[in-house]
Parts: structure tokens; sequence; C-alpha cells
């Protein structure tokens, strides 16, 4: 089955709510619609989402929802917030393909590097980013509402991913700068 | 999204809203002095993009994440469905199947059942990580309380706020739920303490009901509940088991107020505690509970009518039985015997294996700091902040140099000041640490890491500087010519590598490096102890000079001729071997310790890089991320795991080029691969037995104690932990072995590499720091779940 991708169109309501449904589905306590207008409504290109065919009438399979921002001051970093595919579609590679073109997309925004949190005990998650490079950088206690750990998973895509903040700061006031008049939005 | 709540549903909101009224006890501002801000909201909302999201400057997604939302059944508490029995239910009311038709059990009986759940909720919400509003809080009587003990704050009251004439009730209930309260004011204190964390280590949503900060005086909650036990005792009507029950119960809650008085008076006092576990083991010889509260007395409605931050959640189970409660009691107890250390180093000692074996109780772990770095400014009460200080760098690397003595003159003083509160604000750090939960220890380490290298890099510019620093030094090895001592920064250079390595190693503990990870990790935590090692030399080197010296009077005094001159020199002796000489015997066996087990681990971690080693020779790993995407860049991977050390002064760390030569080093290939493999086997077998001979050195000296032994433990206090990590490190030892020749049994039979893959297993009972590299079936999609 040829799986086809598109960028959220953030108009498209049905879209949204069907967003909602697919990631819902496997969270013990949703996110309220808050969570998702703040990453959808900021970061629109940054979502994608699968269809099984071109119909305009289908509903997505599967999805991935990111942003990216200046962190610290003094990188900037992609973080990939959201990605579930519906059961029934798992295990054909649609997530993999969704997690590159959305790491593509946040290369092509400068991205020094991309970071999610997973649950330690989330192993197809694990797997799935481990295999494109990601490492986990902490373990995080009881992450979770429903009380789990979670690691932090980096991938490096400049040099700049590995050099400590504060002296990424210190090194490069210029970004500061520019980093401030972009975290006021 | 208004338009997609449904119309009824505003309408009902509608209806509620008009409904509202105000009390006429509550005192209102007055109308002129308010200011409409409706215009302000009108005009800011038309301001507004549709697409614009509100947020402070300050906004944190973590947080955002869990943002409720109106009319959503899983995020809107307004939304909980609650029985008319939950609405309705009064505390004003003594519940008795003689004077009430609805109930169908006895006052006592009623009574019993509350405070048996209310005390096994107690173990579900501080010890199985539950909200406080899903366990204790949920209980009506427990609201009531709090609400009227912030009603009758700083008036006079007795506390007796259950006034349903019927003594079950209005004494025994009464004071249990007090005692309750009284003990979550206790945790909340410890959780503002700040050596813990709310909501990972322990939920305190109070629902904003402040009489958590408004507690009567802890007389009056003990005498309240020594009355209700009297009740209880002068009540025969009651069976046997019924008032043993109620009465270990009302003692156990007694014992629980007066944990406040570990915090508040730093009290050394262990009699609550082993009551208190006395009462828990007779509780659960009893035969269980099968009373059942009055129906509504616990319930979600807390959730639904107070001030609720957090999506609805159903009622928590409470514990089985009483069992929660030995750890917490044991892991206090181990935590108030700190007061007996003697010494700074003994203190050092014991926080450094009261929680390392396992996570000791959440309460216990609050508890550590706030009596070890205390508010009057002492450490324990026992030694001033500069004390402490001293004595750990004294202990460490300062007795009896120059600049030890020099700290008394000027301006070597007023210029090492201001380093001396960093450092040890960075030692109280290091404190802290050591009762954080297993993720936060390594993060602390991180952080930990520069703070040691800002100040060992600004002790090092003052020694360096410092007239009579050339008498603190020894002799290099040949070629070097005398390596400066410098007390002050060897000290935090040792703290620092150690934290280095500590850091690192528990990244294995904690599942952080996939096994492509372990040599680079290894091996550069070999190259870290070599360092330190080194260090750990230079300043024994010192002291044996200190010691040779001393010995060396006493061949001069025998040349001289009697006399005045001999006199003075045999007095000069005397002193010397009476003071002096104890005091840098005693450093030497500490640095021996420290020495000791800085080989253990630096034997472990050669032994895990050859093992790495002879895995790759035979092409069942390699130090490159098995990923093949294209994102993929080893020496970025590299570079960011390595990030933490990567503006570390000294040790400099290697550069990526030099990881990888080392792996070649460790590689063998034909020809005579079979002989190669021998010595590298061998070489590895050494390891393992000079690793074990440092262990059973070190248990011997724990068992001797630190008195007049080689090696100074300090770990008199924390004997059972220590003694529990040396040994489980052993059998780490014992298994490696193990493993390493069931890996050589397998490249015997020439097993193919597309069919095995190196995984890092943790077993338990043996040390997370040195996982096993065992070769196991590759998964394949298949056998997937
Ligand atoms: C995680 C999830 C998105 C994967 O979706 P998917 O489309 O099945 O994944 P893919 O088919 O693209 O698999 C890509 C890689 O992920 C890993 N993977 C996926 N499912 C796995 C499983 N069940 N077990 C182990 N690894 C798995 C594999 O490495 C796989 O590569 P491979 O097939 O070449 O070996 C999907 O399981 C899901 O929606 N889970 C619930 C939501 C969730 O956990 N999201 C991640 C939160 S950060």
């Amino acid at each position: 089955m040829a799986i086809i991708y598109k960028q959220l169109d953030i108009n498209n309501i049905r879209y949204f709510d069907r967003l909602k449904e697919l990631i819902d589905a496997d969270l013990s306590e949703p996110y309220s619609i808050y969570v998702y207008r703040y990453f959808l409504n900021q970061w629109p290109q940054l979502a994608y989402l699968a269809f099984v065919d071109e119909n305009p009438e289908s509903l997505p399979i599967g999805c991935i929802i990111c942003k990216n921002e200046i962190h610290r001051n003094s990188r900037m970093r992609g973080y990939i917030g959201m990605l579930a595919v519906q059961k029934e579609f798992r295990g054909q590679g649609i997530a993999k393909k969704l997690v590159e073109k959305a790491i593509d997309t946040m290369i092509g925004n400068g991205c020094d590097e991309i970071m999610l949190e997973t649950e330690v005990e989330n192993l197809a998650a694990l797997n799935l980013y481990e295999g494109m490079g990601f490492i986990r950088m902490k373990r995080m206690f009881r992450y979770y509402l429903n009380e789990g750990d979670a690691f932090k998973l980096i991938l490096p895509i400049t040099e700049r991913s590995s050099i400590r903040s504060t002296f990424l700061m210190n090194q490069d006031p210029i970004a500061e700068t520019q980093d401030i008049s972009k975290l006021i939005v | 999204m208004c338009n997609e709540i449904d119309r009824c549903d505003i309408e009902k909101l509608d209806k509620t809203f008009s409904g509202l009224k105000l009390h006429s006890g509550r005192k209102w501002p007055k109308p002129e002095t308010l200011t409409s801000i409706k215009d302000l909201i009108r005009d800011g909302c038309q301001a507004l993009n549709a697409e614009e999201i509100v947020k402070v400057p300050t906004f944190d997604l973590f947080e955002g994440t869990h943002s409720l939302e109106i009319n959503n059944v899983k995020l809107d508490s307004y939304l909980i469905r609650l029985s008319d029995n939950e609405i309705n239910f009064s505390c004003f009311i003594p519940y008795d199947k003689t004077s009430n038709p609805d109930c169908d059990q006895e006052d006592f009986q009623y009574v019993v059942a509350i405070v048996d759940r209310l005390v096994r909720f107690i173990i579900t919400w501080v010890t199985d990580y539950q909200s406080l509003p899903t366990t204790v809080l949920s209980c009506r009587y427990v609201e009531y309380m709090l609400k009227q003990i912030a009603d009758v704050h700083g008036i006079d009251s007795d506390y007796k706020f259950l006034n349903t004439n019927n003594g079950y009730f209005d004494k025994v209930l009464n004071s249990s739920v007090l005692g309750i309260c009284y003990f979550g004011a206790f945790v909340k204190k410890l959780l503002k303490g700040g050596g813990i964390f709310e909501e990972e280590d322990l939920n305190f949503n109070s629902m904003g009901l402040d009489g958590f900060d408004m507690m009567p005086p802890t007389r009056t909650v003990l005498m309240l509940l020594s009355e209700g036990i009297n009740f209880i005792q002068g009540d025969n009507s009651i069976s046997e088991i019924d008032s043993q029950r109620l009465q270990y119960l009302l003692k156990l809650i007694r014992c629980l107020a007066m944990f406040d008085t570990y915090l508040s008076l730093y009290s050394e006092d262990s009699i609550p505690l082993d009551e208190a576990l006395e009462l828990v083991k007779n509780l659960n010889d009893l035969p269980k509970c099968n009373y059942t509260p009055p129906i509504g007395s616990f319930s979600m409605l807390i959730q639904k009518q107070l001030s609720n931050q957090f999506p609805p959640k159903e009622l928590s189970t409470a514990a089985e039985d009483f069992s929660g409660f030995i750890k917490l009691i044991q892991d206090l107890k181990k935590v108030i015997s700190v007061y007996q250390v003697s010494s700074p180093h003994e203190l050092m000692q014991f926080a450094t294996f009261f929680n390392k074996n396992e996570q000791r109780h959440v309460l216990a772990r609050a508890l550590f700091p706030l009596i070890v770095i205390k508010d009057d400014s002492s450490v324990l009460g026992k030694w001033s902040f500069a004390e402490a200080l001293q004595s750990h760098l004294q202990f460490f690397s300062l007795s009896g140099t120059n600049a030890e003595r020099a700290l008394d003159t000027e301006p070597f003083r007023s210029l090492m000041d201001p380093i001396a509160q960093e450092a040890l604000n960075v030692l109280f750090e290091w404190y802290q640490n050591s009762s954080q939960n297993t993720a936060r220890y390594r993060q602390g380490y991180n952080r930990q890491l520069l703070l040691w290298d800002s100040v060992q890099a600004q002790f090092e510019g003052i020694e360096l500087k410092f007239d009579g620093s050339e008498e603190d030094s020894v002799e290099g090895p040949p070629g070097y010519g005398s390596i400066p001592l410098m007390p002050f920064s060897s000290w935090a250079f040792i703290m620092k590598t150690r934290a280095m390595i500590e850091f690192t190693l528990k990244g294995f503990d904690l599942d952080i490096y996939k096994p492509f990870e372990a040599f680079q990790m290894f091996w550069f935590t070999f190259f870290l102890a070599e360092q330190l090692e080194a260090c750990l030399q230079k300043v024994d080197t010192f002291l044996q000079n200190k010691l040779n010296a001393i010995h060396a009077i006493n061949k001069r005094m025998k040349k001289l001729k009697a006399g005045e001159k001999k006199e003075r020199l045999r007095e000069h002796y005397r002193t010397e071997m009476a003071v002096s000489y104890p005091s840098i015997h005693k450093n030497k066996a500490w640095l021996r310790y420290i020495s000791t087990h800085n080989n253990i681990i630096k034997s472990l971690c050669l032994f895990e890089t050859f093992q790495f080693g002879l895995l790759k020779s035979y092409g069942f790993i390699d130090n490159t991320a098995s990923a093949k995407n294209k994102f993929v860049n080893e020496k970025l991977i590299h570079d960011l795991r390595f990030k933490p050390f990567s503006s570390i002064g000294v040790p400099e760390l290697p550069s990526y080029n030099v990881f990888q030569e080392a792996l070649e080093g460790f590689v063998i290939s034909e020809p005579m691969m079979k002989a190669k493999q021998e010595k590298v086997l061998s070489f590895m077998d050494q390891q393992l037995s000079s690793a074990t001979s440092d262990i059973k050195s070190i248990l011997i000296n724990i068992e001797i104690g630190d008195f007049n032994s080689d090696i100074l433990t300090g770990t008199r206090l924390i004997k059972e932990d220590a003694v529990l990590y040396y040994s489980t490190l052993q059998k780490t030892i014992d298994a490696l072995s193990l493993n390493n020749k069931t890996s050589l049994s397998i490249f015997k039979k020439g097993a193919s590499t597309d069919q095995l893959q190196v995984s890092l297993k943790c077993e338990s009972g043996l040390s997370g720091y040195f996982p096993l590299m065992v070769l196991n079936s590759k998964m394949h999609k298949t056998d997937r779940k």
C-alpha cells in the first residue's frame, strides 16, 4: 500500500480532531486542546500526516507533531512532541518516514539537535529513534503521570549540540541577542 | 472551540452561574475600591490573532502538557459524577446502627474502618507514589479537619472538631484524623526543604487547603490521641480485637505525629520509630479488618469541589496491609543514626553508602540533607560549616602542609575565603545529591563537574602564587622535577574526578548507554581512574615524606651526643610522634581506602574494555551506532555523549580519534590470534583477581573498624550498606568471569555474527555499574509484540 504523507492543513478541523484521537489512543491521560494548539498553531509545517490514499475525505492513520525553538539562548533545538500510527498500520515503516520528514524540515530550519522524551518501557519508540542515531542523554524518574520513568533522547545535527549551553552563550553573544527576540513571541 | 461545547451544557452553566450567591459572612472589598477589567479583557481578546497562543514568557511545556480542559471528561474535574451519599455526606452526625436506621454497623466499627483505611492510605501516598487527593485527602473527615484547623488559626482552640455526641467519633476519630493531618504537615515541611521533588518523588496536592501550615502544637495532638486511647481502653463493650486494633492504630498515629521532632527539634531519639515498628508488626498480625467506612466518607468529591489543578483521578486502592511502613521507619532510623558520626569523613562515607545499594524511602531521603546541613549553619549540629570544610580538606590533602599553616596568615586567608565558600557550596551539593532519586543522582553529578572544575581552577590560581608552595611538593618521576602538591586544588580534583567516574558509570545502571557505547564509557572511566590514581599517589608520597622526616629526627638524634641539643630534638621527636605521626598515618590509611576503591573501579573498567575488544575481534560488536541512517554521524554522536566533559580543564577529554585508536589496541586478529587471545584472557583474569583482592581488603577493614587499621573505611555507621556494596561487586566479578567463559565457548563454536548480538545485562543482585556484555539471539521483526 502506497502511503501518502502531507503537511498539516491547520484549517481542516476534521484532521485536528483526528490527530487528537490518534495520539490520545495511546495515552493514559489525554493532552488538553491547549497542548495541541500550542504545537500546531505555532509550527504547522512541522506536523506531518500519513494517509492510505489521496481521497480528500480520508482521515490520517499516522501523525507526527513537532516544534523547533532556540534552547537556552544557545542552540536551535527541534523537539518531537507526539508521534502515533494507528494500530492496524504499524510495522510498515510509516513512523520512520514521518520522523524522517519532520527531521528533514527541522534541519532545514537550522536545528542543531532534535530532542524528545519517551517512556523507558516503550521499546518500539526507543528502537525507532535509536535506529536513526538518537542517543539517551538522561533518565527521568517517574516522568509520566502513569508513573513510568522516561529517557531524554537527542539526535545531534551540528557540532553545537555537543557544547554545553553555558559555553555557547559565552562564545556567541550575537546568538544570545537574537534568541531573546525570538523567545518573546 | 466554544462552538464545540454542547449548547445544553452552556445553558446548564448559565443556570448554575445565575444561582450563585454571595455568602453573607464573607468580607468582600468595597465596590469603589474595585476596577472593572471587562473592557481590558474584551479589547485584549479582540486584538488576539486567532492563531496566537497565549503564554507567559516563563511558559514551561512540561507543565503545559498537564493543562486541563473544560468539558473534557478526562480533564475536567467538574464533570466527576458523585452519588447522593457522597454529596450529602455529613461529618456532624455519628454513624451507628442503634441511632441511625441507614447504618448497618456499630459506631466503633465505622471508626475502626475509617482509621484503618486512612492509615493504610498513608502508605499508598508516601510509599506507593499515589497522589494526596486520591488517598488521605479523599477522606471527608480529613478535609473537614483541615478546614477547621485553618478557621481556628490564631484563636485558642481545643481542636475538638467532631461534635457528634458520640465518643468514638468525637474522641477517637477526631484525634486520629488530627494526628494524620499533623503527619501530613511534617511531610509537607520535608518537601519544602528542597531535598526531593514534588510530583516525581512525592505528590502534595493539598487542593488549596492551608490547614497543613497551621497545625496545633505537637503536645495538643499527642494529648488528644492519648485521650482517644484512654477512651477505647475504658470501653469494655467492644471486643478485645477491635479494641486492640484501634489502640494500635492510634498509637501508630501518635508515633507518626512525633516524627516531626526529627525535623523541628532535630531529635536523635529512635524510640518513636522503634515503637512504630512494633505497632506495625502487631497490626499485621491481626486478621484483616472487614468493617466498611460510612458510605461517602471516602470520595472524589474534594477533587470536584476544591481548587484542583489536576485531571480527575479515581481513588487509589489502599495498601493491603501495614508493611509499607516498615521501610519508611527503618530508613528513617538509618538516617537519624547519622548523628553518631564522629568525623566529617565518616559522614562522607555515610552519605556515600546510605542510598547507594537501593533507593531509600522518599521521606528518609528528604530528611537526610536537612539534618546534615542544619538551619543553624552547622553540619549535624557538630561542626561549623568552616570546620567541616577544613576537616574534609585535611583528610584528603591539606594535613601537614605549608598551605594549611598559611591559612592563619594574610593575604592567603582573604584570598582563599571566597573560594572556600564556593567549595563549601559544592560540597553541600554533593551531600544533597547523595540522597536524590537514582535518576536525579546522576544529573546532580553532571552539574557538579563544572562546579568542582571551577573551584579547582580558582584554588590553583591562588596556590601557585603563594609563597611557601614550593615546599608543598613531591619529587616527580625522573625528568619531571618536583611536582607541586597544591593541596586545595588537589582536593577539588579528587572530588571532581570521583564525580566524573560516578556520573559515567551510573549511566550503565540507568540503562543510558547502548552496547556500542560500552567501550568508550569504560575506557574513559579507566582513563579517569588513572588520573585520580596519579593524584592520590602524589598526596601519599607527600605524606610518606613527612613520616620519613619524623623518622629522620630519630636517626639524627641518635647520632648526637647527649646534651641540650639532643634533648630539644628528643622533645621535638616526641611531639611529632604523638601528634603528627598518628594524624599522617590516619590520612594515609584513608587515602589507601580511596585508592583501593579506585583500583577496583579501574580493574573492572579495564576488564570490560578487554571484553568489548574480544567481542569486536570476533565481529559481534563495534563502537559505531548500529543505526544505518542518513542522520547518523558517528563523531557527532560520540561528542554529544561526552558533552558533559567537553569543557573540563583537567583531565582533558581525549579526542574522538584517541578513542578510536585506543579501541584498536584492544582488538586482536590473525596471525597468532590464539596466542594473543590467551594473553588477553590472562590479563583479564588478572584484573578480576586484583579487584577481588582489593575488595577483600576493604571488607576485612570494614569488619575490623577504623581503629588502627591499614585502610580507613569510615564505614562504622553504615557498615551493612558498605558490606553489601562491596559484596555485590564481588558477585559481579564472579558473573563477569562466568559470562566471559560463555562468550569464549560461543566464539569457539564459530557462531554467526548474523544470529547473535551483544546486549548489556544488569542482573538483579549484581552491580548495575558493570553490566555483563551478553551474547544473545538477534530479535527479528516477527518476534515483536
Ligand atoms: C512507536 C510507533 C509510532 C511506531 O510506529 P510504526 O509505524 O509501527 O513504526 P515503523 O514501522 O516505522 O518502525 C520503525 C522502526 O521502529 C522500531 N519498531 C517499531 N515497532 C516496533 C516494535 N513493536 N518492537 C520493536 N521495535 C519496533 C523498529 O526499529 C522499526 O524499524 P525496523 O522495522 O526496520 O526494525 C507506534 O508503535 C505507535 O504509534 N505507538 C504508540 C504511540 C507511541 O508510543 N509514540 C511514540 C511516543 S514518543
